[in-house]
C-alpha cells in the first residue's frame, strides 16, 4: 500500500490504534484503511468554477490604488488537514483589459463568509494577485502556472469534528471568494472578469 | 472507525461549484423560474443515506444599486417532486444571498431549482452554489445564525458501511475495493432558467443558428478541470461525464461539443428534441498528481480546460442550451 503523508492521511495515521478490528480480518482491515486513505486524498473539492456567461463583468475607469470588487462567490466550507488548517487551493482568473494599456492586477482572496466587501484587500486574508499585461493565448491569466493560496488561518473554516473556532464575532461557518482589481494604475483602464476557479488541493 | 468515516463522508462535497452568469440574469417580479441541474451526491448510487444540501443564490438589486433587494423564495423539486425546503431572505446590502436547505435521495439525478421572485422586486441572480452536508449536520438558520458547532458525518450503520466496498479487487476479500463513484468530484455546473411561469423559455438559454461550431459563452468558453487523485499505480487520467440540457427549434437539429483543450479529444452531443432534455457523453482528463505540490497537483505545466461550443445542423433553426454539467464518472 502506498504511503501518503500529505493531505488528511495524518488524521488516520494518528488514529489507527483506536480501530476496532474484532470483526475484521487483517486483510480486510488493510483494505479498509487503504480505502479510507484513498478517499481522504480524493476528497478535495472544486469550490468555484465561474464562467461569465453573458459577456463578463466589466469595471470601467479603474483608478489608481482603489481596488474595485468584481464579485463575491460562495459560501462553502473548506477541507481541513490533520492540523486543522485548510488545504491549499488552486486559483485561477480569466480576464481581459478592455481599455487602456497599463498592466492590470486581478486579486483573488478567500475570506470568511459575511466579511464585508467594503473592507478592501489589506493582507488580512490569504490572497493572490495576478497581473495581466497583454492578451494571453488563453483568457486564463498566466494559464500555464497554477497559483496556490496556502496561508490560511484556522479561524476561516469549520472544524468538522468539534466546533467552529471563530476568533471574530462574525458567524464564520464558511469561507467565500472575493475577486477584485486593481492597484497602481492611472485612471482610464477598464477591466473585465471572465472566469474564476478555486479548487482545493489535498496534497499540500 | 465510525468517527473516521464520519469525518470523511461529511466533508461538504460541492455539488454546484459557484457558478454564475457574469452580470447576472434578471429575475422579474412575481415570476417563477426553473433551472435544471444534474447533481451527483457523494454517496451516489448507494442505499442507506440521504443528502442534505446548503444552497446559496447570490443576487444584486437590479433596479437601484446600493439599496438592497428581496429575492423571494426558492424551492427544490427533484424529478418533479418537491422535496426541499423554501428559503427567503430580505437583503439590505448591495449583494446578498438566499440560503436554504434541501434533503434528497443519494442518487445522481436531475433536479430543478424553482425560483419564485418576490412580487415587488426585480433582482439579478449572480451566482448559485450548492454544498452537500450530511443529514443532521445543519443547525439553526444558515442566514445570520452561527452553525457552531458544525458536525459533519453520516451515522455509520451496516447498511451504510457495506456500500463503501466494491467486489473484484485482486487479492482482497470480496467487497473490499472502494467504489469509484463514492465522492466523485463535480467540476462545473452552469444553469439558467429554461422555464418561466411553467412555460419553456428561450430568453435565458444560450442559442445559435450558426451552422459551424460557435462558443457557447460569449467571452471565455473554457473552464479548468482536474480529476481526483486515484491511488491505482500508473493511473494518470480519469473519465468524466459531460451533460448538456438542450433542445432545438421545431424542425431543427444541432450539436453540442465539449473539448479537452490539452488533448484535443472531443465529446459530441447530438440534440434532436424540441423538448428540453439531458444529452450525455464522456471524456478523459488528467488526474491530480498529489506529489506535485508546487504545481498544485497538476501533472504538467499544461492545465486541462474544457471548451464548450455548439452549432445548428439545420439551417435557420436554433439550438438552445440552458444547463451544463461536468462530473467525475
Amino acid at each position: 500500500m502506498a504511503s501518503y503523508e500529505t493531505g488528511q492521511l495524518g488524521y488516520y495515521a494518528h488514529n489507527i490504534a483506536e480501530l476496532d478490528t474484532s470483526d475484521l480480518s487483517a486483510l480486510h482491515t488493510t483494505a479498509w484503511i487503504s480505502n479510507l486513505n484513498h478517499l481522504a486524498d480524493q476528497y478535495a473539492q472544486v469550490r468555484v468554477n465561474y464562467i461569465a456567461a453573458n459577456s463578463g463583468i466589466v469595471l470601467n475607469n479603474i483608478s489608481n490604488n482603489i481596488p474595485r470588487r468584481f464579485i463575491t462567490l460562495g459560501p462553502f466550507s473548506l477541507l481541513t488537514t490533520s492540523a486543522g488548517t485548510p488545504n491549499p487551493v488552486r486559483v485561477g482568473i480569466a480576464g481581459i483589459r478592455t481599455k487602456g494599456s497599463n498592466p492590470l492586477v486581478y486579486g483573488i482572496r478567500v475570506h470568511p463568509w459575511g466579511f464585508p466587501d467594503y473592507l478592501l484587500p489589506d493582507g488580512t486574508f490569504p490572497q493572490v494577485a495576478l497581473t495581466y499585461v497583454s492578451p494571453p493565448p488563453s483568457p486564463w491569466i498566466d494559464a500555464t502556472t497554477p497559483h496556490i493560496i496556502n496561508t490560511f488561518t484556522t479561524h476561516m473554516v469549520a472544524d468538522a469534528e468539534t466546533a467552529l473556532s471563530p476568533t471574530q464575532t462574525l458567524p464564520l461557518y464558511a469561507a467565500s471568494v472575493y475577486v477584485w482589481t486593481n492597484f497602481g494604475l492611472p485612471a482610464g483602464t477598464d477591466a473585465k472578469l471572465e472566469g474564476v476557479y478555486v479548487a482545493e488541493f489535498g496534497g499540500g | 472507525m465510525a468517527n473516521q468515516m464520519n469525518y470523511l463522508v461529511g466533508q461538504g462535497v460541492q455539488l454546484i461549484p459557484a457558478s454564475g452568469h457574469g452580470t447576472g440574469w434578471t429575475a422579474y417580479n412575481a415570476r417563477t423560474y426553473r433551472i435544471r441541474y444534474y447533481l451527483q451526491p457523494s454517496i451516489n448510487g448507494h442505499s442507506g443515506g440521504a443528502t442534505q444540501s446548503l444552497w446559496n443564490i447570490g443576487y444584486t438589486p437590479n433596479v437601484t444599486p446600493g439599496t438592497g433587494g428581496t429575492p423571494g423564495s426558492a424551492v427544490l423539486a427533484l424529478n418533479g417532486t418537491i422535496s426541499g425546503s423554501t428559503g427567503s431572505y430580505s437583503g439590505t446590502s448591495r449583494v446578498d444571498s438566499l440560503f436554504f436547505t434541501s434533503t434528497f435521495t443519494a442518487t445522481d439525478s436531475w433536479l430543478d431549482l424553482t425560483f419564485t421572485q418576490s412580487a415587488t422586486t426585480t433582482v439579478a441572480v449572480q451566482d448559485i452554489t450548492c454544498q452537500e452536508l450530511p443529514v443532521d449536520s445543519i443547525f439553526l438558520s444558515p442566514d445570520g445564525v452561527s452553525l457552531s458547532p458544525l458536525r459533519a458525518g453520516l451515522p455509520i450503520t451496516a447498511d451504510v458501511r457495506e456500500p463503501y466496498y466494491e467486489p473484484g479487487a485482486a487479492g482482497f476479500p470480496s467487497n473490499a475495493q472502494l467504489s469509484p463513484t463514492l465522492g466523485a468530484r463535480t467540476f462545473f455546473q452552469w444553469g439558467v432558467p429554461y422555464e418561466d411561469n411553467s412555460v419553456v423559455t428561450t430568453t435565458f438559454a444560450k442559442k445559435t443558428t450558426a451552422t459551424s461550431a460557435t462558443s457557447i459563452f460569449s467571452d471565455n468558453s473554457q473552464v479548468p478541470v482536474l480529476a481526483r487523485f486515484m491511488s491505482t499505480p500508473g493511473t494518470t487520467t480519469a473519465t468524466i461525464t459531460v451533460r448538456a440540457f438542450a433542445w432545438v427549434e421545431s424542425g431543427g437539429s444541432g450539436k453540442v461539443y465539449i473539448k479537452n483543450t490539452k488533448t484535443g479529444s472531443l465529446a459530441t452531443l447530438s440534440v434532436t428534441s424540441t423538448t428540453p432534455m439531458w444529452y450525455t457523453s464522456t471524456l478523459s482528463i488528467d488526474s491530480e498528481d498529489v506529489s506535485n505540490v508546487l504545481n498544485g497537483g497538476t501533472q504538467s505545466s499544461l492545465t486541462n480546460y474544457l471548451d464548450f461550443s455548439f452549432q445548428s445542423t439545420t439551417s435557420g433553426r436554433h439550438i438552445y442550451v440552458s444547463s451544463l454539467s461536468v462530473t467525475e464518472t
